[in-house]
């Protein structure tokens, strides 16, 4: 069984590289770009099973990174998880609204990490079948 | 005293002020030469004019127009003008010896909003910057505590253990400068994003915030049960108000004993949602309860020098609370434990459209 493919898209450095250690140690594959056009190329390539993407980063913002990937076939059935700065209510709905699939409040836990993405790798193989 | 229109001219030119005094027309009868530079006038427009025509701007016309026709008996403004600003008082004088005039008060606080602006921009910047690092740090450390690594020695494991606990203690009095910071420079509305929900949810996902810093908040889904009907809606912030009743439940979880339970009991209130938080802890004394929702304060007895906290919990609750159109308050006797009453809209009529 391969491992799932994460990709991360954050400006914060360190951030990116301390969560792709901790999901390699949780058996995941990860790649890590510190930037929108970065993570839109990487995510046609590299083809990753569900994409972690920062909305408040500077330049091309998260939201608009998300918007291309939808309009992109080659990368729009990839569920994507956006990192916000607050909690809301009820997050998802509003994730959702946007077109991703999920949405977790920086910082983060790491269980709930693994937890989300966990639930939406497997939704995307499942599709797949 | 002698007639002060006699010796008024002697002192207005040494004031740091601007000074326009009017009369019952509203005609310039005295002034200052610093009023006229910081209002950007020449003396010329003064003569035989009224402060109002000779003073262009819309919101100085307006408020000389309030103390002089509208009777009020101070207005208060900001004025811009090349890049400077001002604070204009427009007052009545108190009659007898003054009789009828109007003083007009210009202050230069352009000097006070730069300061302002950079103190602002500067705590932001800094408590921006902290945050990335302390997510950082936050994230490695939950994977050493997480035990996936292997062969690490026991010591490590309670060092590590005891750093990602103080990285979430870190973490929550970063949040609560960063809120107090908004508080005092008016701005805690900026961050709002008001949704209405049920206010059940805040109270599990506070429950679920405390569970994850050490001390009496450790164990809180087990030691508070929430009653009434936790599935009436406000229309708030949900972080915010998230945040408040995490406060005021560490409070209740720290100052009862264990096991003893919280009650949170949700019910409809004259339209409003109330929420109180009843614990059966030592109460609150009477000289202490005044004071409680102040900044910083901390009650001194044996029971609240053991709780760690910096004493901003309850202001930020009373704060949230208030901007979101809320009220909160506290009813406590020593020995008989403390009920907190949290108040908030009712979000179940849709917004009218304005």
């Amino acid at each position: 069984m391969s491992s799932v493919k994460v990709l991360i898209v954050d400006d914060e450095k360190l951030l990116v590289k301390s969560t792709s250690m901790a999901l390699k140690y949780a058996g995941f594959e990860t790649v890590g770009v510190l930037d929108g056009p970065e993570g839109l190329r990487v995510a046609r390539e590299w083809g990753p099973e569900v994409i972690l993407l920062d909305v408040m980063m500077p330049g091309m913002d998260g939201w608009s990174v998300l918007e291309r990937l939808k309009q992109d076939e080659g990368t729009r059935e990839i569920p994507v998880i956006v990192f916000t700065a607050k909690e809301y209510s009820d997050g998802r709905a509003l994730a959702r609204s946007r077109g991703a699939a999920d949405y977790l409040a920086k910082p983060f836990e790491l269980e709930e990490l693994e937890a989300v993405i966990r639930r939406y790798a497997k939704a995307g193989e499942d599709e797949h079948e | 005293m002698s007639d002060m229109s006699v010796d008024a001219g002697c002192f207005l030119d040494a004031l740091p002020v601007g000074i326009l005094v009017l009369g019952a027309g509203g005609e310039v009868q005295a002034h200052n030469d610093l009023a006229l530079e910081m209002l950007g006038i020449d003396v010329e427009a003064l003569l035989g004019a009224t402060a109002s025509e000779a003073l262009g701007d819309a919101t100085l016309r307006d408020a000389i127009g309030q103390v002089l026709e509208k009777g009020a008996s101070k207005a208060h403004v900001s004025y811009q003008r090349d890049g400077q600003s001002f604070a204009v008082t427009v007052s009545r004088a108190d009659g007898g010896a003054c009789g009828e005039r109007t003083v007009i008060a210009v202050t230069d606080t352009t000097h006070f909003k730069q300061m302002e602006r950079v103190k602002e921009q500067f705590v932001e910047t800094v408590l921006h910057k902290l945050r990335g690092p302390l997510a950082t740090v936050k994230t490695s450390l939950s994977v050493l505590d997480s035990g996936r690594i292997p062969g690490m020695p026991d010591e490590a494991r309670e060092i590590v253990d005891m750093s990602y606990h103080e990285v979430n203690r870190l973490n929550a009095l970063l949040n609560d400068l960063r809120s107090l910071f908004l508080i005092d420079i008016g701005l805690a509305g900026k961050d709002m994003d008001v949704e209405v929900f049920a206010l059940g949810d805040a109270v599990s996902a506070a429950l679920r915030d405390l569970g994850r810093l050490p001390g009496p908040g450790e164990r809180a889904a087990e030691r508070v049960s929430l009653e009434g009907d936790p599935s009436l809606r406000v229309r708030a912030d949900f972080s915010m108000i998230k945040q408040a009743l995490f406060h005021v439940l560490r409070n209740a979880l720290a100052y009862s004993n264990e096991p003893d339970p919280v009650r949170v009991t949700v019910t409809e209130e004259s339209g409003m949602v109330a929420a109180r938080v009843r614990d059966a802890g030592e109460g609150i004394a009477p000289n202490d309860l005044p004071h409680i929702f102040s900044r910083f304060y901390r009650g001194d007895t044996p029971v609240t020098r053991n709780i760690e906290g910096n004493g901003l919990g309850l202001f930020l609750a009373k704060s949230f609370i208030e901007i979101m159109g809320g009220t909160i308050y506290c009813e406590s006797l020593p020995g008989k434990g403390a009920v907190f009453c949290l108040r908030l809209p009712a979000g179940d009529e849709e917004p009218e459209a304005k």
